[in-house]
């Protein structure tokens, strides 16, 4: 169905090859999950499916690609689109109507189907994608969740024969995700679409996958079956990990059937992990080894003395839109040296909650304090000292023309050494190239450099919304690894995030908002395996003994001396 | 038909609006009444109160072109009395003269500033504010998405340019008006040459990642999708056909609006400029092709609409018949007009029908769930 025939990829004439004679053949029928560190190329190697790369990336393109016998050099994407449909990875700028129902309809309406045919379409993906009450919606006034499925749907219904999604589910809630992951399957077995993915959640879709293509960030790609290719991946999710730590033959790839494999383990382990050592070497944002002598236990400073160590806090506060209240009367204190994680589904009030604790807006009621000050009064310095939030659109954090600019400004700004903040994205994604602009950098990129660019000058308090989606494995280690170090030197730690692999490794307290109210407040591991969705693959895999992470398994296992 | 239109949200077809739209401007043509001008501002503003959803980012469109045509006539009022034409008049101030270098003989500048030049500087720049005011109903009223459905297949060129500009601009005007935010996340002071530098510059480069984004998304969705029998003069033969006749009832428009113009000749050079353009369209849109999902409807409400906007024209005509003296009252000197009875009737009219013809619509059932959240 797909075949790409010794393709190469620069963007510049002779400059480093983003992808390097690459041959690959995906037959009909197949999920072709597309795995890679984050800025490697993914998103590269699926727009040349698509006919998007080279006409609207610019770049040099070698080779042929070819889909469904047409070589996309010599066909336009638009004569494509009925054998062809891409999600972008920003579907929230791919939207080209403002209504549901009209969004499902355009691309049929460009492939002039007709209009009884057109109907019944829409009526079935609005079905099969449980869009059906929202067909009338305004797509702005959606949740992230539903607009991805909405974007989703709208491909759908040209009836492609080959699907290209790039991040399908990585802005999804674990539900949401799930359930475009199960229409997704559900097409692929009953109408026999060709699927190519990206994906860095694998553990939301690696089960799914019938091979898996791996871009490793040098221009080389393999392709192959996922028993083959997931062993050496250079990214792998927790049950993977688990399996190869373990030995476990073959590698399990689903939760059901690691579950089989971890019978003795599961035997053999003690009934809770035990407590984790406060540091880690993983990548502490000071010096090396700069805080890892204070030997302490990962539990968070006493509840009883709340007060002391309060850092920020909302009491009692509501943010309505337009009349609809999305934080009711919520009351939630962030104590210093504490991770806490924010969790809830997409649309249940986490994103305002930390626009109202950054001072981004003020609540209609109710009170938002950080050590006793109102964070709308807080400028410029003594802001970046107290504060340093990563938005859901990190973009917006980024101004200068080049990466290294970027990185000089923030030393600049907040007072660090010269060089920290670059060295701090070194660490983070090591091989950004510092005179690219940042509007250039892959989505996981920009991501990172926007993390750098508020975690370098460690502020006191940090308030990070969603800050994994495109980062790959090793990435989100070294983020967690800062997390910690920055909790240790008595910083308190916000975290909304739907990635529980991360919460399930870094966080000390966990809160689940639903509906604007909090709804569970607890210690991260019981939080987390106590819920269906919330609980993170390890503890799937183990229930219901409670351990979070392979690492927390591998410390029961070998006790550190 | 009717199974697959729909009734939905919005308020009525766009072309009604239009249609309404343009005939109440006709009313506002050829008058100097100032109470006629005024009539037509105050309908074309108070049915954009009535009818408009205040939610809606478009509903404030009226709102910035009537302030900026006031700000253009006060300045348009300033260079009246500036190069003060002699019209006849009390002469209220002497400006000082410039003596201009002979090549410029026939303008001056400064000298004796009359009642008559500012009376008739201000009835201009009143008519201009009344018809931005009516031009304004339908943006104001109609979501631009909608407009561009209602638009023929012909001109898709224009299409794909049309929702790029409906999309990204507010996108950015959005993310202006986040700026200062993120200036404050990362510590640096809200104002400054050099802030306001980068501000644009990230501004313009979100916009132009947008748009680029939303482009490629129309193209691998197919847009403008032609059919293989259409050969590139085809396309070409069809825009020189539409561009011409659009350019024949202009000019048609022109004569119409000279007050030394013949009518006939102006109104018609509009017809069959009109013809012609819907000839072409009609051309275009057979070599298309795209195919309409639920068709937007063209309900009875709309015709009310359409007679509501006849009959402020046929007010103005029935004046200029019966009573024309009151459509271009004295100027020298200025007096209180004497009311046009039957221009102020079909005027009402129009308003009336504007402002309570439900077309075919209930508002939608939009509950702002979460938009930023």
């Amino acid at each position: 169905m797909i075949r790409l025939d010794d393709v190469s990829f620069a963007y510049e004439p002779g400059g480093r090859a983003v992808l390097d004679r690459v041959n690959l053949a995906i037959p009909e029928g197949d999920l072709a999950l597309v795995i890679g560190p984050t800025g490697s190329g993914k998103s590269t190697l699926l727009g040349a499916v698509c006919g998007l790369v080279p006409r609207f990336s610019g770049g040099v393109l070698a080779g042929t690609v070819s889909v469904d016998g047409c070589d996309t050099a010599h066909t336009q994407p638009r004569d494509l689109a009925s054998v062809v449909g891409y999600l972008p990875q920003r579907v929230d700028d791919s939207f080209v109507t403002d209504v549901v129902e009209d969004e499902l309809a355009w691309t049929m309406e460009q492939l002039g189907v007709a209009p009884d045919a057109m109907r019944r379409r829409v009526e079935d993906t609005l079905d099969l994608l449980s869009l059906a009450e929202l067909r009338q919606r305004p797509i702005a006034t959606l949740s992230s969740g539903q607009r991805q499925r909405v974007a989703l749907g709208a491909v759908l219904t040209a009836q492609p024969q080959v699907l290209v999604l790039d991040e399908p589910t990585s802005a999804l809630d674990p539900q949401a995700a799930e359930d475009v992951l199960a229409a997704l399957t559900r097409l692929v077995g009953d109408l026999g679409l060709t699927i190519v993915c990206s994906e860095h959640r694998l553990e939301r879709v690696v089960q799914y996958a019938d091979s898996v293509v791996v871009v490793d960030g040098t221009g080389r790609v393999t392709h192959g079956p996922p028993d083959d290719q997931l062993p050496q991946a250079p990214v792998a999710p927790p049950v993977i990990e688990l399996g190869r730590r373990m030995g476990w033959r073959p590698l399990p790839r689903s939760v059901r059937d690691a579950r089989r494999a971890a019978a003795d383990l599961r035997a053999t382990l003690p009934a809770t992990a035990p407590p984790r050592p406060k540091h880690r070497a993983a990548g502490s944002l000071s010096a090396p080894g700069g805080g890892a002598t204070e030997a302490a236990s990962v539990e968070a400073p006493d509840a009883a003395r709340a007060d002391e160590f309060a850092a920020a806090s909302a009491e009692g506060v509501w943010v309505s839109y337009d009349d609809h209240p999305a934080v009711r009367d919520l009351s939630l204190t962030l104590r210093r040296g504490e991770v806490v994680a924010l969790m809830g589904r997409n649309g249940a009030g986490k994103s305002t909650l930390i626009s109202a604790l950054g001072g981004a807006l003020a609540p209609d009621r109710g009170r938002v304090r950080l050590g006793g000050l109102n964070p709308r009064s807080l400028r410029g310095p003594e802001f970046l000292r107290r504060v340093g939030v990563v938005p859901s659109d990190p973009t917006l954090l980024l101004s200068a023309t080049t990466v290294a600019q970027e990185c000089a400004d923030a030393d600049r700004e907040t007072g660090t050494p010269p060089g920290a903040t670059a060295q701090a994205l070194d660490r983070l994604l090591p091989g950004v190239d510092p005179s690219a602009h940042p509007r250039d950098l892959s989505s996981g990129q920009r991501l990172g450099l926007a993390l750098a660019l508020v975690l370098a000058h460690q502020p006191a308090l940090v308030l990070l919304d969603e800050p994994t989606t495109g980062l790959d494995y090793q990435a989100k280690r070294v983020l967690a690894g800062w997390l910690a170090d920055l909790a240790g030197h008595g910083a308190s730690v916000l975290l909304a995030s739907h990635d529980v692999e991360l919460v399930a490794e870094v966080a000390h307290r966990a809160v689940v908002l639903a509906d604007g109210e909090v709804v569970a407040d607890g210690p991260a591991g019981e939080v987390l395996c106590h819920s269906p969705t919330l609980a993170p693959q390890v503890a799937r895999i183990l229930h219901p003994l409670t351990y979070l992470t392979v690492g927390d398994v591998m410390a029961a296992k070998d006790p550190p001396r | 038909m009717s199974r697959a239109t729909r009734a939905d949200h919005g308020s009525g077809h766009p072309g009604a609006w239009w249609i309404w739209s343009l005939l109440v401007a006709g009313a506002a043509l050829r008058t100097t009444n100032v109470v006629v001008l005024l009539a037509v501002v105050v309908v074309a503003t108070q049915v954009v109160v009535a009818r408009g959803d205040p939610d809606q980012p478009w509903a404030r469109i009226q709102r910035y072109v009537v302030s900026f045509a006031v700000v253009v006539g006060i300045l348009r009022l300033a260079l009246v009395a500036a190069f003060a034409p002699r019209l006849p008049g009390t002469v209220l101030l002497t400006l000082p003269t410039v003596d201009l270098p002979g090549w410029m003989a026939g303008l001056t500048v400064g000298g004796p500033v009359t009642t008559g030049a500012l009376f008739t500087g201000a009835v201009e720049s009143l008519r201009l504010i009344a018809l931005l005011a009516a031009f304004t109903v339908p943006p104001s009223l109609v979501s631009p998405h909608r407009t561009v459905r209602a638009l023929p297949d012909g001109i898709a060129e224009l299409g794909i340019v049309t929702t790029v500009a409906l999309t990204v601009t507010p996108s950015a005007v959005a993310h202006a008006r986040r700026l200062g935010e993120t200036r404050r996340l990362r510590g640096r002071p809200h104002r400054g040459l050099r802030g306001l530098q980068g501000s644009i510059t990230s501004v313009l480069e979100g916009a132009f990642d947008h748009a680029l984004t939303l482009a490629a998304s129309m193209e691998v969705r197919g847009y403008g999708g032609r059919r293989p029998d259409q050969s590139r003069r085809d396309r070409r033969t069809s825009v020189m056909l539409l561009v011409s006749s659009v350019l024949v009832a202009c000019l048609g428009g022109y004569v119409m609006l000279d007050s030394q113009g013949s009518r006939v000749v102006g109104a018609g050079a509009m017809v069959v400029g009109a013809l012609l353009v819907t000839l072409a369209l009609r051309g275009a849109s057979k070599r298309s092709v795209r195919t309409r999902y639920r068709p937007l409807a063209w309900g009875g409400g709309d015709w009310i609409l359409v007679g509501g906007g006849a009959a402020a024209l046929a007010g103005g005509l029935a004046q200029a018949a019966w009573s024309a003296g009151a459509l271009s009252p004295a100027t020298n000197p200025p007096s209180v007009p004497p009311l046009p009875w039957w221009s102020l009737a079909g005027l009402l009219v129009a308003f009336g029908c504007g402002a309570l013809s439900d077309g075919a619509s209930a508002p939608s059932p939009v509950s702002p769930h979460e938009a930023t959240a």
